[in-house]
């Protein structure tokens, strides 16, 4: 493998679920490279495909529901669209980790949370149960968990939502993986320990040189942790650059209204927020040219016409537009 | 620290039904647990010879040598009785066993495979369901014959798409919920996932149910003795013992009504306990 090549490298990436409605394209041609050891900050409003996306990568899908409807998913030399679901399994976990919302549903209540870090020890390590159990105790402690070892025994509910993410955190860095998936890993706690458990990501990124992918929609936390974002709507990625060119010069008009409608702590109060109108188009039937264009300030009649491919715009940048915004700040 | 009227009222009011909450497990557990005991270890028990037969001595009325009298052929009913609650606790325990080997197994499949597997093994389980239960036991013993290994089956048959039921019912909820995606996630197998992830959260509704299983599966029995269709004698079994008494009703109530206090009592304490048990999983499951 060339060093300059991306760990994961996604290419026209089609991902379509089959619901009751009909074929929803929730990833409808996503393009788009990590190199080892970045973060990717992936932002949208919901339902437009982010967590389809996420859940793509790693085949977690079941072949009722989704349609690969075309794409590739290089990671590590293999095509993970093309692998077997025995090869998927070993890299589930083991290069890939995946971290969830909801830590409250996401670990086991019936088992103790020390089991639930072995089981990924032993299985894709072979670890035998009593160095399992050290190395569990070991990891509750660098993911920032006081008195690891007696909580190794606690079960679930006795633990708070920040505690049980962070052993999510664990289980998710028992196997050293190469790319981490975090799919809101924030949202659903409190603000102060939504901001601990990020400092813990970031901490534990740089240290292991690991890879993230961040899902959120919380632009606040793009703009602190991820070296370049990635904006996606209705299932394409609209634009993608360095964090701070893009937060400051958005250039489609999708990621100007998605930072305008941020609330921001110097607004006076009672200050309204921007709301951006209209609603994301169903995406069974998407509309035939640029999918924000019945929502676009800017949007004129090829808008409608046409969809614009998503094109390199120097200094890292791609987005996808007619008629972007010009630099303001160049 | 003084406390307010209301404050008093609600611990008045909390303290006593909490002390009927214990006393509800803790007579019937002790019943089971003389019942379990006395059935394990009736070869050893102080009692009368429950086989041995004294013509002289018919339908003798309870006394400290009889604690409940003789039968029709002066055997003790007692003794009679402890080893007919002995086939009734195997063949309850035996058959709901059974039913939650299979019904469990097949219903974790059909909610965590679903398609076509569920499909098959729904309609299975639905055509069992609609036999009525007691004939179909009844039409398995007589084609083979009296044995305890068959009523159990027998018995064991009927509770399999109950089990499968409740089994599946629970995987369905269970397989959509984060943790079973975060264990893929994690690169577990499906089998894995299955027994790791699901089955724990499966134990306490399957548990809870199979205490009030292994009441029916003894009513089951005892009405099949009662058909002369479980254990053949010499065997005592306590349907059996009614059976075989009720001519002699009017004379002699305690060589009937001695065997079914047995029933009564065990099936009675299986209730309450089972009740109890699944109100407070209920309640812990609610707190999880």
């Amino acid at each position: 493998m060339n060093i300059a090549d991306p760990l994961l490298s996604l290419r026209d990436l089609k991902s379509y679920l089959r619901t009751p409605r009909g074929l929803v394209r929730a990833v409808d041609g996503v393009t788009l490279d990590l190199a080892a050891g970045r973060t990717l900050g992936l932002v949208g409003e919901s339902g437009c495909g982010k967590s389809v996306l996420a859940r793509s990568i790693l085949g977690l899908l079941p072949d009722a529901i989704l349609q690969k409807a075309g794409g590739e998913i290089r990671f590590g030399g293999r095509d993970l669209r093309r692998s077997t679901e025995a090869e998927l399994r070993k890299v589930r976990g083991r290069e890939i980790a995946m971290i969830f919302q909801d830590p409250m549903t996401s670990l086991n209540p019936v088992l103790k949370v020390g089991p639930q870090i072995e089981q990924a020890l032993r299985l894709h390590l072979g670890l035998r149960r009593t160095e399992a159990r050290e190395r569990a105790v070991d990891l509750l402690d660098q993911v920032g968990i006081p008195a690891a070892r007696q909580r190794a025994v606690s079960y679930p509910h006795e633990l708070s939502g920040g505690m049980r993410q962070r052993v999510m955190i664990a289980i998710a860095l028992a196997c050293d993986p190469k790319l981490l998936i975090a799919d809101e890993p924030t949202t659903a706690l409190d603000v102060t320990v939504q901001a601990q458990i990020l400092d813990l990501l970031q901490e534990q990124q740089a240290r292991r040189g690991m890879a993230l992918i961040l899902i959120t929609h919380n632009l606040g936390v793009v703009a602190g942790m991820a070296d370049e974002v990635a904006v996606m709507y209705a299932g394409r990625i609209v634009e993608h650059g360095p964090t701070a060119a893009l937060l400051a010069d958005p250039r489609m008009p999708y990621t100007a209204a998605l930072l305008r409608s941020a609330p921001r702590l110097s607004d006076p109060p009672h200050t309204r927020l921007e709301a951006i109108t209209g609603r994301p188009p169903v995406l069974v039937d998407p509309p035939a040219g640029c999918r924000f264009a019945p929502r676009c300030a800017r949007s004129r009649e090829d808008c409608r016409r046409e969809p614009p491919e998503i094109e390199e715009a120097g200094t890292g940048r791609r987005f996808a537009c007619w008629h972007p915004l010009e630099l303001a700040h160049a | 620290m003084t406390l307010s009227v209301a404050e008093r009222e609600r611990i008045k009011v909390v303290g006593p039904r909490r002390r009927w909450g214990d006393l509800l497990v803790a007579l019937p557990a002790a019943w089971l647990g003389v019942a379990v005991l006395a059935a394990v270890f009736a070869p050893l028990l102080p009692i009368p010879d429950p086989f041995r037969q004294a013509l002289l001595r018919t339908l003798q009325p309870p006394s400290a040598v009889h604690l409940l009298g003789t039968d029709a052929l002066g055997r003790d009913v007692f003794a009679r009785s402890v080893l007919g609650l002995r086939v009734s606790l195997v063949v309850g325990i035996g058959s709901v066993v059974f039913g939650l080997g299979i019904g469990g197994t097949l219903g974790l499949v059909a909610g965590y495979f679903r398609g076509r597997t569920d499909l098959w093994i729904s309609a299975v389980m639905t055509v069992i369901l609609s036999f009525p239960p007691l004939v179909l036991a009844i039409a398995i013993m007589s084609y083979a014959g009296p044995s305890l290994a068959l009523v159990i089956v027998a018995l064991g048959i009927l509770f399999v798409p109950a089990f499968a039921r409740i089994a599946r019912a629970n995987t369905l909820s269970l397989a959509e919920r984060e943790f079973v995606l975060a264990a893929r996630a994690m690169g577990m197998r499906d089998l894995g996932i299955l027994m790791q992830e699901v089955l724990p959260n499966l134990v306490a509704p399957l548990i809870a149910y199979s205490m009030l299983m292994v009441a029916v599966a003894i009513i089951g029995e005892a009405a099949l003795s009662f058909l002369g269709l479980s254990v053949p004698p010499p065997q005592p079994t306590l349907g059996g013992m009614i059976a075989a008494e009720r001519a002699n009703l009017l004379e002699a109530p305690w060589a009937v009504f001695g065997p079914a206090l047995f029933l009564f009592l065990t099936i009675l304490s299986l209730n309450v306990a089972g009740d109890q048990v699944q109100r407070r999983l209920d309640q812990r499951e609610a707190a999880l």
